[in-house]
């Protein structure tokens, strides 16, 4: 075979160039133990950041309290006023309304004692629009 | 008071008294309403029930039907409101009637047009 002039595709003069054949992994990048570091460590930075902005909400939070201790007179003695003045109008409409009933003693207590019994929304919001009783009751809830 | 005392220890077995022996609470904190009370919130009908107990307490069963019947219908008009709802509810029926017939208008501040402010 070889000496017969058949036109075959040979390597270019001087051989190809040299390239790497051999097995190449190389190391490279942080070892396992640093990146187990920087990740405990994002941790423990996230941590105490988290700590320390509860606590300055702990103070937030007692400072609201606080100030509703401080306010809690007013607000109670508003409540009282509101509360009693209620009563005294739905004393005077069910005097009006009830006065043809036979047997009716208008402001009667239900109760045998005569001390003060704390009335109820129902008894305040009785002669009002159902929606009044409704708020009353309800409308702090935040959720359904 | 010697009667909260009392309780301690006549709550559910009066002569064994287990929960004492052992030093747990397992029923006590919710025999009473008139008990201890988590941040010391009173019920709502704690005084009726404080008078109950202190008129029924130590006389026995049938003695206590007999004379705490005012007390112990008190108490229990505080816990149900029968009484309270009936007389709202004939207040509300009349009311109702005398507008149908015209003889009543409800005041401006029962419609619920202008503002609430006390």
């Amino acid at each position: 075979m070889a000496g017969s002039k058949v036109k075959q595709d040979m390597p270019p003069p001087g051989g190809y160039a040299a390239f790497d054949y051999k097995r190449n992994l190389p190391k490279r990048g942080l070892s396992g133990y640093s990146m187990f570091g920087i990740g405990i460590g994002i941790m423990v930075f996230g941590y105490w950041r988290l700590f320390s902005w509860n606590r300055e909400r702990r103070r937030l939070q007692i400072e609201e309290l606080e100030a509703r201790i401080a306010m809690m007179p007013l607000l109670q003695a508003e409540n009282d006023r509101r509360t009693l003045r209620m009563l005294r109008e739905n004393l005077e409409e069910e005097a009006f309304i009830m006065k043809d009933v036979p047997g009716w003693k208008v402001g009667e207590s239900v109760f045998h004692t005569d001390r003060w019994v704390t009335p109820m929304s129902e008894e305040l919001f009785n002669l009002r629009p159902r929606e009044e009783f409704l708020r009353k009751r309800f409308g702090f809830l935040w959720y359904v | 008071m010697r009667l909260g005392e009392n309780f301690k220890i006549c709550s559910t077995m009066p002569f064994v008294d287990l929960q004492s022996r052992l030093g747990i609470n397992v029923d006590r904190w919710l025999l009473l309403q008139s008990g201890e009370q988590p941040n010391k919130r009173a019920a709502r009908c704690h005084a009726f029930e404080k008078e109950w107990v202190e008129c029924a307490h130590g006389i026995g069963q049938t003695r206590a039907k007999k004379e705490c019947l005012v007390e112990l219908e008190d108490f229990y008009e505080c816990l149900h409101r029968q009484k309270t709802h009936q007389r709202l509810y004939a207040i509300r029926q009349q009311r109702e009637k005398l507008i149908k017939e015209g003889k009543y208008t409800p005041p401006t501040h029962h419609t619920g047009e202008t503002d609430q402010s006390p």
